[in-house]
């Protein structure tokens, strides 16, 4: 059917609007809808936070045109916030990289030479001579990758194979590390098995909301959306707000309240205390489906061995804890009352005590909200444990707005870096390098000998930059993510690491990120819709993207890179004799066939994919991304992980696993409500005994506190304009001139004493090194006498220079909301 | 948008490492990574101003004015112009439609105006 | 600058018994064209303009019409006119 572009165009939006008012429109319209020669418009999710909006992509001339939000997503409901409706303009900035560049002098690879653009075979050639001498002469461990809670999920997939696997190097971590690890830790102590048991629905159910540590309102714009429009429409709906500065949140709160950095700790056991303390506790379901634990303390600060606060530690870096019983548990928290926590925190005991009933108020539905307030926390395990605790203890969980919900940063936190488990020391589907049982089973499964994957966990994030700084490890490999700009400590521990002259330092970016500029290699990526796709949000929905247009000049998308680079490597080159002599049938082949021409990964044929552009199917021959989303869902498959049929997933707006004889499981743990949830009325299956954990912990103190030569608290983080650290978005002339520069918030009476005003350029200097900004005294952020806050998304002005690399001890997790800094004019 | 003008170009030095110019260029400039340099001008938000133009098909209206206005449960500081009844008056632009209830009023999952329509800095130097 | 040509959509809930009062008013509108409606007295309708000011005049127009409760704007693109536009 030839249709004029008129009347395509008037099909389209005829569609658009009866697909809102539920239609049904004739035929021949959605036809012409459908067929027409003009934009053509295709579903993706978001590419920035882990909120997970589905957007219409219109593409023409093979250009993104426009972008506008999915009516048919149950996410956005046809919304977006402002990032997402200049989508269109994120692959098109200035800076975009086309070439591999090498650092050359006299027309060889040379640290201190020039970035020069060479062929991608040559990139390769480098890239693998660095590579097998390293593992020949130092060991698995000796390489290492950082990838991103960015990462589609077969990009994940695909580097765990290639990494855990192929090199035997559990050296692979996901810039998550930086953002979701202290809540997976939280999860898994607590319930066994990671991320929330409810979703989104709960917004619409709710009676209270509390935000501990979250700027949503900024962070999660379509999300506060949900919540204010439950406000305004709810009768007697509270949002309670927890910070430690007042930000755009507070806008809305009925209860709002600036506490000291830390004293989140204090708050959260006088509340648990209080619950008690007023025969608030639903003590059938705690009888049935609770028990109780205590916490390991005094357990360090995971700074580098030598620190004298490591050295003090008595317990540093221990997770264990020990049982005990409710009365245990009661008298364990029975100091912290609410009028020591209003000490702690500044905040007054009514406003605590209001908090306090909506917990024990078995009438009023609670919802929790955390992020990186509670996550980038030196005690962030404890903190996501403490909240779960006030919910377990009411029994206010599982149930349509009865939701401790854990958000997410990124766009696939939770279905790559998570769930595909690219951390250093997990599997896919929850599993653990350190199980013997369950190396076995992904060893069987990927057809590799008994024995491949080491059973030690590798280095994590931050300590990454330690080892590339120590000489450790050499190799180093990075996709989608901006450690320079983003890792903690850039100055002491992730510049020195990159620019060792024994490290070789590669960098996969679309665009030329301040990491990207001391890198020895840079690869051109291709990004977003250029690329097919899958990502999993906050609230377990997976959902998938079709390749829409084409990556501009020589890019490739990660998912090529990595299973290019895996066909320069044979068995031999790689693996010991002992190993290879176990499985004699893969002599003489390339990691590419072991791992991905395996007979499983192989499996779909292009024609499969229902989409013209598919590059990587194009360049390999196979339906890649379905071959390796079917092999990776086996393992969640069974396990209360199920994810769809591959297929499905490009024809919905995505579905939350567990997903199980095609129904998504909207709140997990609830018998009748999750397929795995067996008995009576909850089921916590992810431990053996069906039991969640309460998990007793004490407030300890922050690594680094204010004194008097660093006298202001110090935090960080994003601002509602920007993902990150502004690669995409600062790139858009519209999102740029909406907030172009990082700032720094302090109250009005420390900029006086200091003899500062708003706009003077200003000093900012903690025991690490000092930044240049101005003075914001006015706007979104007020912070407390005390306290100050700057964004970390200006490359220009760096940031996390300023930060310790201090981290939860169990979590691996940095904390980039306190250090202590000095401020003086410039 | 240029971040860099073309006489730094030359002189990158980035951590001691020669860096090409006519390679893509990183948003920092010519600073290098272990170093700081003197903050550019805090941004500026015009008073009034008229309508911006729009670049893409469902781009929300950009913000041609300062961005005080306070939303809060008890006061949207917004509508006071934009509210259609009002707008022409105010020589505003009129909310959308798409954003109102069958009363007129504002639809409460549009409440939060500012989480799509953002301000513009005076000096639009990236605005090309 | 070259000409423009703006397709809305928009849902229009209409009162139960003022349904042809309002389709007449709305077939009335030059550009305006009903493709469906619904059990719950919604009718799609979709309107072509030359610029965004007669679009929303358009849309206002409609709101203000007899037997009209509300109207909703869906969607809104605008293309450069040319010849295959006219066909």
């Amino acid at each position: 059917m030839k249709v004029s572009r008129r009347s395509f165009l008037k099909a389209k939006a005829a569609l658009a609007a009866a697909s809102v008012a539920g239609a049904t429109l004739p035929a021949a319209l959605v036809r012409a809808a459908q067929s027409g020669p003009d934009l053509n418009w295709q579903k993706a999710p978001c590419r920035f936070c882990g909120v997970g909006c589905s957007v219409l992509v219109g593409t023409q001339g093979g250009k993104v045109m426009a972008t506008q939000g999915d009516p048919e997503s149950p996410v956005n409901q046809g919304k977006n916030c402002v990032k997402g409706y200049y989508l269109a303009k994120i692959m098109y900035g200035e800076g975009r990289i086309t070439r591999p560049l090498l650092r050359m002098k006299n027309g060889k690879y040379d640290k201190s030479g020039e970035l020069t653009p060479i062929s991608w075979d040559q990139a390769f050639d480098i890239m693998a001579e660095k590579w097998k001498a390293s593992l020949k002469t130092k060991g698995p461990t000796s390489v290492g990758m950082f990838g991103s809670g960015q990462w589609t999920i077969w990009e994940g997939y695909a580097a765990q194979k290639l990494m855990k696997a192929g090199f035997r190097s559990n050296n692979l971590e996901p810039n998550a590390r930086h953002c979701m690890a202290s809540a997976v830790v939280g999860f898994m102590r607590a319930f066994g098995i990671d991320e929330p048991m409810g979703c989104y629905d709960d917004f619409e159910h709710a009676d209270a909301f509390v935000l501990w540590g979250s700027n949503a309102a900024e962070m999660h714009p379509i999300l506060w959306d949900r919540l204010t429009a439950r406000r305004l429409s709810h009768e007697g709906c509270q949002v309670h707000v927890l910070s430690t500065y007042q930000n755009r949140s507070f806008d809305l709160a009925d209860n709002a309240m600036v506490m000291a950095p830390q004293s989140d700790l204090m708050i959260l056991n006088a509340i648990a205390n209080y619950i008690i303390q007023n025969d608030a506790v639903n003590t059938e379901f705690v009888k049935k489906h609770v028990r109780f634990a205590e916490a390991t303390p005094d357990i360090g600060y995971g700074l580098r061995a030598e620190d004298p606060r490591e050295k003090a530690a008595k317990n540093a870096g221990s997770g264990a804890m020990k049982g005990m019983d409710f009365d245990q548990y009661k008298r364990y928290i029975a100091e912290y009352t609410l009028e020591r926590a209003s000490e702690a925190s500044g905040v007054p005991v009514a406003q605590l005590e209001t908090l306090a009933k909506a917990y024990a108020d078995p009438d009023t539905k609670v919802m929790s909200l955390w992020c990186m307030g509670f996550n980038q926390h030196v005690r962030g395990v404890w903190a996501n444990n403490s909240v779960y605790n006030l919910h377990l203890l009411t029994g206010k969980i599982s149930e349509p707005g009865n939701s401790p919900f854990s958000l997410t940063g990124q766009p696939a936190a939770c279905g790559t870096a998570r769930e595909v488990g690219t951390f250093c020391h997990r599997l896919p589907a929850d599993m653990v390098v350190t199980n013997d049982k369950h190396r076995d089973k992904v060893e069987k499964r990927w057809g590799v000998p008994e024995g491949t994957i080491p059973a030690k966990p590798g280095f994590h994030a931050v300590e990454h930059c330690r080892k590339l700084k120590d000489g450790v490890m050499n190799c180093y490999w990075t996709q989608c993510t901006n450690n320079l700009q983003a890792g903690p400590n850039t100055n002491e521990e992730v510049l020195p690491g990159y620019l060792n002259p024994e490290t070789f330092l590669v960098v996969s970016d679309p665009y030329m990120t301040v990491t990207a500029t001391v890198a020895d290699l840079v690869l051109p990526t291709a990004m977003w819709v250029e690329k097919e796709g899958a990502f999993g949000n906050s609230e377990r929905r997976t959902h998938l993207w079709h390749q829409m247009v084409k990556a501009p000049g020589e890019s490739h998308s990660d998912l090529w890179q990595l299973m290019m680079f895996s066909k320069r490597f044979t068995v031999e080159e790689v693996w010991p004799e002992a190993l290879l002599a176990k499985a004699p049938k893969l002599r003489g082949k390339t990691l590419f066939e072991v791992l991905f021409a395996n007979g499983t990964v192989d499996k779909f044929p292009r024609s499969d994919c229902k989409s013209p552009l598919n590059d990587e199917a194009d360049a390999f021959g196979f339906y890649v991304q379905k071959g390796l989303f079917e092999e990776y869902a086996t393992f969640g498959r069974g396990h209360g992980h199920d994810l769809d049929s591959f297929d499905t997933y490009h024809t919905n707006r995505g579905k939350r696993w567990p997903v199980v004889n095609g129904e998504e499981t909207r709140w997990r743990f609830k018998v009748g409500r999750d397929p795995y949830a067996k008995g009576d009325g909850f089921d916590f299956y992810g431990n053996p005994d069906g039991k969640a954990v309460v998990i007793a912990s004490p407030y300890e103190p922050p690594a680094e506190s204010p004194d008097k030569e660093f006298d202001l608290w110090f935090s960080t983080g994003r601002v509602l304009e920007h993902w990150h650290t502004g690669t995409m978005t600062n790139r858009v002339p519209e999102l740029h001139n909406a907030y172009p520069h990082a700032k720094l918030y302090m109250h009005p009476e420390d900029a006086e004493v200091r003899g500062l005003k708003r706009g003077d350029a200003v000093v900012v200097t903690s025991r690490r090194g000092s930044l240049q900004t101005r003075v914001e005294t006015e706007g979104r952020n007020k912070p407390p006498k005390g306290l100050t806050f700057m964004p970390f998304f200006d490359a220009s002005q760096m940031v996390n220079k300023l930060m310790l690399d201090a981290t939860d001890p169990l979590s691996k997790e940095t904390d980039y909301k306190k250090c202590a800094v000095n401020i003086r004019k410039a | 948008m240029k971040h860099v003008t073309p006489a730094a170009l030359g002189l990158l030095l980035i951590s001691g490492l020669v860096w090409a110019g006519d390679l893509p260029q990183s948003l920092r400039g010519a600073t290098p990574v272990s170093d700081s340099a003197p903050p550019p001008e805090m941004a500026e938000y015009p008073d009034k101003g008229k309508a911006l133009p729009r670049s893409l098909a469902h781009q929300p209206p950009l913000i041609p004015h300062k961005p005080t206005y306070p939303i809060t449960t008890a006061r949207n500081g917004c509508t006071g112009c934009h509210d259609p009844k009002r707008a022409k008056m105010m020589k505003a632009t009129p909310t959308h439609s798409s954003h109102l209830d069958e009363e007129g009023g504002l639809k409460n999952t549009y409440y939060l105006c500012k989480q799509c329509h953002v301000p513009q800095q005076t000096v639009a130097e990236a605005a090309e | 600058m070259a000409s423009q040509y703006h397709i809305s959509s928009l849902v229009v809930q209409v009162h139960p018994s003022g349904q042809a009062l309002a389709r007449a008013g709305i077939s009335a509108i030059e550009g305006a064209e009903i493709h469906a409606h619904t059990a719950e007295h919604k009718l799609v309708v979709t309107l072509e303009s030359a610029d965004s000011r007669t679009a929303e005049d358009k849309v206002a127009a409609i709101g203000a019409l007899d037997g009209v409760l509300s109207t909703v704007l869906v969607y809104q693109q605008v293309a450069h006119l040319s010849e295959d536009l006219l066909s």
